[in-house]
Order: C-alpha cells, then structure tokens, then sequence
C-alpha cells in the first residue's frame, strides 16, 4: 500500500492548525475566530485580544510544542531501542528529567532559565541507565519495559520525596507530576522552545540514519554505519526533547508512546523519514487539544492536562499490549 | 580477494575462533560447513569486520582490512545476517538501505543508486512485491528482500549467514543458481551453509569448521573424500556420477552429540 506522504503531512497540518484556532478560541469565554480576525488589525487592543496575547496563546503554544516534543522523542526511542512499547514516560526519561528539574529548582530557585538544562540531564541519565541495562542483560523487549518501569517508579518516589520536604519548589508549574500548562507564560517557555526546535530539526534531517539504525546493529554496521555513536547521538536528541518539555509542562504521559504509533498507523509506514515530521504534527495537535478538553470540560474548574492525556492515552496502551499479543511482528 | 591469516577471536573475552587461515579467490563460491555452534557465524561476522580480531589479520585485496574505515568496507563487502528486523517498511525502502555506504548528507539518492535498486530487486525476483511490506511477507520474500538489499550494495564480497533458511527447495535452488550467477560476474561469495548437498554441489571451496578450527580448506570433491567431514560433521560423503550429486552417511564413531 502506497500513501501520499505529502497528503499526509499537509492533512496532519490542517489538524494542527485547526486545533490550535480552536485552543485559541475556546475558554472561560468564547472567542469567535472570525471576530478575532477582524479585532487584529483595527490597532485597539480589547480585553479578548488580551486573554488570548497573555493567557491562551502561550498555553496553546506550550501544549503544541510539549506535545510535538514528547511524540518524536517518543518514536526515536522506540526507533533505536527496537522497541514498540518504550516511550519517553514508561522508561523513566521523563521521571528523570522531572527529578532534576525538582532538584534545580530546590536548590536555585531563581534559576528559571536553568530548568530545561537541568532537565535535559536528568533524562539523559534515566536514558543511559536505562539502555545501560538493556545493553548488559541483552535484555528482551519486555525486560527493558519492566526496567525502566521500575527507574520510573524509584525516580518519582525520589520526586515526591523532595516535594514534600520543599512544597514551594514547583510553585510556578502547577500539578507537576500529572503535567499541566495552566502556569504557562511565553517567558516560561525560553528556551524549552529553542531545544524543542533544535531537537527537531536534528531528529528530522538524520531521520534516514534512523531507519537504517534500526534494521539493526549488524546490518547497519555492515551499511558502513558506526551503529554506536548514531545511536548516542539519538539518544541525546531524545532527551533534549523530553527534557524541554517536562521543564514547562511536568510529567505528561503516553504522548511519547501513543502518537508515534498514531503517525505509523498514517502513513502505513514505520519510516521515520515519514513519520518523525508527522508526530510532530499530531502531537502538536493531540495534546493542544487534550489541554484544550482539560480547561473547558469542567469549566470553571480545571483538570491537569495530563490527566485528559491518561483517560485517553491509557486505554490506547492497553489495546496495543493485547493486539502485540500472537501478531507475526512487532511494530 | 579475501586473505586471512591466524584469525583468532569471538565475543569479548570469549574466544571463539582460533588461529584459521584461508585465502578465497576472487569470484569463487566458498561455503562454510560445520556442526551447530563452531563457529561458522563468527568466522564470518570476523571476516565481515563486525567482530574484534583478537589475533591475526584479514587482507582485502592485500591491504589491512582492520585499517579500512568502516563505509569503505561497506563499499567491498557486504554481510547478510541471520537476525533481521525490518519492521514496518518497504521492500524497496529496505532494499534502497543497501546504497547507505554511497549517500552523501543529505541521504538523496542518485540516478546510479535507483538503477542499482532496481537491477538488485530484479535480479533477487522481488521487483513485483517492492511496494509490500516486509513485515508482512513470507519468511522466503523476506529473505529474498534482504539479498535484493545486500545485492544494491554492490560489493565486491558477499558474505550470507545461512542464506537458505525459511526457503522452500524450489527457492534454495533458485537462490544457488543467483549465487553462481553472480559469482560468475566476478562477485566472491561466502555463504555458511546447514545443506551439505548444496554446499558441496555449488561451491568451488569448502571450509569445514570444528570447534573454532579451520579442519580443512579445499575443492568439494577433495573434502568428499577426506575423514573432514566425519569428524567435523559425523557423516561419510559419497558421489554418484549417475546421480550428479552427494550422498551422505552417518558415522558411527562420533562419541559428542
């Protein structure tokens, strides 16, 4: 089956931008788009136009740029640990960039611009560890989902334990551990937004090395390939991604593990020259929404975005585990 | 031209193989034979520089194969695995993969490599399933897929781990008519072999492994005819001139297994 890639990536587009107009509108009031429009360009600043310069804008924005982040880290690592069920938030990259980030700010607290850095190490460390242990067991893909399981969980005790002895350090993201935006500003978001970009564009221009990478060791090695440091070098992408996010947004899950299986499902493919740039699309898109769902379906009362993400996320893993189940392959 | 000398290695500190020296003439057939686990596979994962010597040296044409930056190897010697994990790709993607060694950044290929591509899937017959995907074919396309991707690479030296595995017969003979084909275009080719039969009919060398030695290094009809096969393999080979080909007998004397 052959699909039009560039018919995929302009409809994954369209969503996109239509959720973002619709993130963008909706709120404690709604903003008719077209109204909206017109407002811009008569040079009087109203009180709508305010809402949505300083509070849903860079709301809308840090969704879209968390979601598109946490989506191809997701399939990157999938992509070099050969495996379908690893993602950002299960195999404990996100818990440790959650760790430094708490740590960080803990022990600065003023050090705002500090916390995509300090996040992008701790998700390197929880990467390295975690592959470390994959690499020295040989262990099987099921083995390094438990591993970094069990990273996760340690990682977030460790969380929890300094937020209670600090309750003040995340004053300024609110719901932390189930990932949110409420607390978002367009100051906040620098520079997450700068290693979200870069992080990116990187994944993306050596997207083809990825799928060589992951025919495996042996043939990419024989292709000429120096199969160690190309894999290092994802790696490193995979966490400056997750990292970034997790420093604005907390600990969102399942994004990183459902839309690079919603991009493969799309363009009936799992080359990452097609579906790097389309996760990053829908997962601009998915989780600009899910935000969206979390401020306005109970409104006036707000749900933490992540919590949307898990009502929707969760199921989606379940489906995926009992369908992987007597399959011929593995995604 | 391949050459080694006194190779000795294996995974780590794990010695596998030790102290073998052969030389394979260029655009000659030699299988590899031997029983489960002496080593077949490391020898070639040695030759194909994707294993650590430990001792010794391989010559590529007379030059220090250990020497050689890895996507120049890659541009003479091609190595098609036993473990294959394409996912959800293409036939012609993965078959394209086989050009790696040539792309320049950005990774676009050129008229050359989409002709190479071509030739490659229509010479391994997967040209009418180059839009499948490989994930979803049958174990014998799937293999014919990876040759087709080995085949783009376009080496001088082609190195197979068992190549046959998950074929039909039909198809074993079908692949051993394209590994003759190709080495009569002047193509090396090393194969590690489970059919004796095959590798006895079809190769101009034999190199019977035991327990990490090289026994014996020479033309089928002469390895026939030696105690190699016995005490490597357990079995007495016999040609039939009637018959054109071998036919094989258990040996008692063999104490292990």
């Amino acid at each position: 089956m052959k699909t039009n890639k560039a018919a995929v990536f302009g409809l994954c587009f369209v969503v996109l931008i239509i959720s973002a107009v619709f993130g963008v509108c909706s709120g404690a009031v709604w903003i008719s788009p077209f109204k909206l429009a017109a407002d811009a360009f008569d040079g009087i600043a109203s009180p709508d136009e305010r809402i949505i310069m300083y509070i849903r804008l860079p709301r809308v924005l840090g969704a879209m740029l968390s979601g598109a982040a946490l989506a191809v880290s997701g399939a990157v690592i999938q992509s070099v640990l050969a495996n379908p069920l690893a993602a950002p938030n299960i195999i404990g990259v996100n818990a440790g960039a959650g760790l430094l980030t708490v740590l960080c700010a803990a022990f600065f607290p003023g050090a705002v611009k500090l916390l995509p850095t300090a996040a992008f190490l701790g998700a390197f460390g929880a990467v390295m560890l975690v592959y470390g242990i994959a690499k020295k067991t040989g262990a099987s893909r099921m083995t390094l989902v438990l591993a970094g399981i069990g990273v996760s969980s340690l990682l977030n005790a460790v969380i929890d334990t300094v937020t209670t002895l600090c309750p003040d350090v995340l004053a300024g993201i609110s719901s932390f551990k189930s990932g949110g935006f409420s607390g978002v500003t367009v100051k906040s978001l620098f520079p997450a937004w700068l290693f979200i970009a870069v992080g990116i564009a990187a994944a993306v221009m050596l997207s083809h090395d990825l799928d060589v990478l992951a025919l495996g060791d042996n043939t990419a090695r024989s292709l000429g390939m120096n199969a160690g440091a190309v894999r290092f070098i994802f790696l490193v992408i995979a966490a400056l991604l997750a990292g970034a996010s997790v420093s604005f947004s907390g600990l969102i899950g399942f994004v990183g593990l459902i839309v690079p299986h919603m991009a493969r499902k799309i363009t009936g493919t799992s080359e990452n020259t097609a579906v790097l740039p389309v996760c990053a699309l829908l997962g601009g898109a998915f989780l600009c929404l899910c935000d969206t769902l979390a401020r306005t379906v109970f409104a006036p009362y707000e749900l933490p975005t992540g919590i949307v993400v898990s009502y929707i996320g969760v199921p989606f893993f379940i489906w995926l585990l009992i369908r992987k189940k007597g399959g011929r392959h593995g995604a | 031209m391949l050459e080694l000398k006194n190779v000795s290695g294996g995974y780590g500190k794990r010695l596998v193989i030790s102290d073998v020296s052969a030389e394979l003439p260029k655009g000659g057939i030699t299988s590899v034979i031997g029983a489960n686990g002496c080593g077949k596979s490391t020898l070639l994962m040695l030759c194909a520089g994707l294993l650590p010597m430990s001792s010794g040296e391989i010559l590529l044409n007379g030059k220090d194969m250990s020497a050689m930056p890895r996507n120049e190897l890659a541009r003479r010697i091609s190595y098609l695995g036993q473990i294959k994990s394409a996912g959800s790709i293409s036939v012609r993607a993965l078959v394209s993969h086989g050009r790696f060694p040539y792309l320049g950044y950005p990774r676009r290929y050129t008229a050359e490599d989409r002709e190479k591509i071509d030739e490659a899937m229509e010479l391994a017959r997967v040209t009418d399933i180059a839009e499948e995907i490989v994930g979803e074919l049958s174990g014998g396309q799937q293999q014919r897929a990876y040759i087709a991707m080995t085949l783009a690479q376009d080496t001088e030296i082609l190195l197979m781990d068992e190549p046959l595995t998950f074929l039909d017969i039909s198809h074993q003979l079908e692949l051993m008519e394209l590994i003759r084909k190709l080495s009569g275009m002047g193509k090396t080719i090393v194969t590690v072999m489970h059919d004796l039969n095959l590798a006895l009919t079809y190769s101009d060398k034999v190199a019977v492994m035991e327990k990490g030695r090289l026994a014996a290094f020479d033309t089928p009809r002469n390895i026939a005819c030696t105690d190699a096969l016995a005490s490597a393999l357990g079995v007495k080979a016999a040609y039939s001139e009637e018959a054109k080909q071998y036919f094989f007998q258990r040996c008692l004397q063999r104490a292990e297994e």
